[in-house]
């Protein structure tokens, strides 16, 4: 009796997930515990990385087969139907992905984006257009060192996108580029968003001189309503209409600001930058981290992306600075440098950092303002580098 | 490596032609509204100090959505910019204060702006 018991319990054992997971598994779960710890405790992006980390543990849960990689080779999905869904037991996360997939996700987000923006300040100075410019080279610099250690060229123009700050354009990328990469860049692009304040400071220190950080800048003119207004109409058809790639991101980043702007659709313009973003973001959040499973995270080409995605970030920033640098020396001292390492998008924690930098050397400037003009302009920026390595790579 | 070199020179010069040529037609517009707003800045300055009677054009905006959604009289908010206006100029008693109506001006600043004053004054505090 005593030992059919124990039988029975040593089967049951043996049926479960504890004895049935590898240890490549059980890593990921601890990954996915060390990222819910630093989305909680040291709040890294924690409206993205939550749901990205507990997407992580629900795809390595041994026998759970919450996730099926397996339905989204190329052969599989060329014969795809409803009918063939319901057959293979697609699953709630399989569901959520085709958002990704179909690159639904990431364009709502921008919309959500586009309404909370003000695009004033870049109105108001459109000279920092050209450091949103500046700061995407981190994105095609991150390129030539992913093609030099082996990546293919679409994996690396996934990888360099990491460089724009953005994660809602490195996740379109990428789904387009690259999917067997999405988890390993979504948390890469996450994590160091997350970690500007530490990034950023030291090259703006080592690239400027503590005279031109002082630099006071002038107070930007009042926008009217009605540039704020033809702004985002303007955008969409001249990026759009230049490069047709960056025309979901971009389009949807100025249909959200034009709800804004107008003053006429307030509800609209509430839910998108409450409920509907927030809903896409549970839904790309999840979905992606599922991504992450243990045998195409545990690879050297995550360590890979790890050190690129911090290549790319280091000069984005050095990047901007330095062209912040010949606006200063080309505008007799009127513009502060340090106002161009907020052009790595990274929306307003970038900007802050400029503040922040600022404020160390001359307690009394101020340059939040200023640097909001080239941070938002790092969104149109790197939706641009978006289409055009969607454009060549694709 | 060829790719990868020639794929930053196009990418860089793509992504630097697209933000110039947006540069450019923003400060084209900006140029036309700023000589616009000149000129209506002009007028109102006329009107200011005839007396101590302000005379603001009426906001059909305001007045609908006050009588129809919020259900506040026009009167209440006369009375209580009156107050403010009077609280502001020192409760004498000899001003002939009379608000005539109101209008809503849209916000100028950029609300990066009033939101930078508001922290830099509170860092301070």
């Amino acid at each position: 009796m005593f030992t059919e018991f124990i039988n029975t319990i040593y089967e049951l054992f043996l049926s479960s997930g504890f004895a049935k997971g590898d240890w490549k598994q059980f890593l990921m779960l601890t990954v996915a515990c060390l990222l819910i710890y630093l989305a909680v405790v040291k709040k890294y992006e924690p409206l993205l990385l939550l749901p990205i980390a507990f997407g992580v543990l629900l795809a390595n849960l041994p026998l759970a087969g919450i996730k099926h990689p397996e339905f989204w080779t190329k052969d599989y999905l060329s014969t795809l139907t409803i009918g063939k869904m319901i057959h293979d037991g697609w699953g709630l996360i399989d569901y959520l992905y085709l958002g990704v997939k179909l690159g639904i996700y990431p364009p709502l987000i921008f919309l959500g984006i586009g309404a909370m923006t003000d695009f004033g300040p870049l109105i108001a100075n459109p000279k920092s257009l050209l450091l949103g410019a500046a700061a995407q080279l981190g994105i095609f610099m991150t390129f030539i060192g992913a093609i030099l250690l082996g990546y293919s060229p679409a994996e690396a123009g996934s990888i360099g996108i990491i460089g724009g700050a953005d994660g809602p354009t490195a996740i379109f990328v990428t789904s387009k580029l690259a999917p067997e990469l999405l988890g390993p860049i979504a948390i890469a692009a996450y994590s160091y968003m997350a970690l500007v304040p530490l990034i950023q400071p030291p090259i703006m220190k080592a690239l400027t001189t503590k005279k031109e950080r002082e630099v006071v800048m002038k107070q930007l003119r009042p926008v009217s309503k009605t540039e704020k207004i033809i702004f985002p109409v303007l955008v969409t058809l001249l990026v759009s209409l230049f490069l047709p790639d960056a025309a979901p991101l971009v389009g949807m980043l100025m249909l959200g600001n034009l709800f804004r702007e107008s003053g006429v659709v307030e509800r609209i313009s509430n839910t998108a930058q409450n409920e509907l973003i927030n809903i896409v973001t549970i839904f790309l959040g999840v979905s992606v981290g599922a991504t992450a499973s243990a045998e195409s995270f545990l690879d050297l080409k995550t360590l890979g992306i790890i050190v690129l995605g911090l290549i790319a970030f280091s000069f984005g920033t050095a990047g901007g600075v330095l062209f912040g640098k010949i606006m200063y020396w080309t505008s007799g001292g009127k513009v502060n440098p340090l106002i161009g390492s907020a052009g790595v998008s990274a929306v307003p924690m970038a900007a802050r950092v400029s503040q922040k930098v600022g404020q160390e050397a001359n307690p009394g400037n101020f340059l939040l303002m200023h640097a909001m003009g080239p941070n938002v302009a790092g969104v149109i920026g790197s939706a641009v580098a978006a289409g055009v390595l969607l454009s060549i790579l694709k | 490596m060829n790719l990868a070199i020639n794929m930053t020179f196009v990418g860089m010069t793509v992504v630097f032609m697209a933000l110039i040529v947006l540069a450019l037609v923003i400060s084209l517009f900006s140029i036309f509204f700023r000589t616009n707003k000149e000129q209506k800045t002009n007028t109102p300055n006329s009107n200011v100090n005839e007396a101590s009677i302000l005379e603001v054009e009426k906001d059909n905006q305001i007045n609908t959505a006050s009588e129809s959604e919020d259900n506040i009289s026009q009167g209440e908010l006369l009375a209580v910019i009156t107050a403010a206006v009077n609280a502001c100029l020192g409760h004498r008693t000899n001003n002939k204060l009379v608000v005539k109506s109101f209008t809503r001006v849209s916000q100028s600043a950029p609300v990066w702006n009033t939101t930078g004053r508001s922290e830099y004054i509170s860092g301070k505090l």
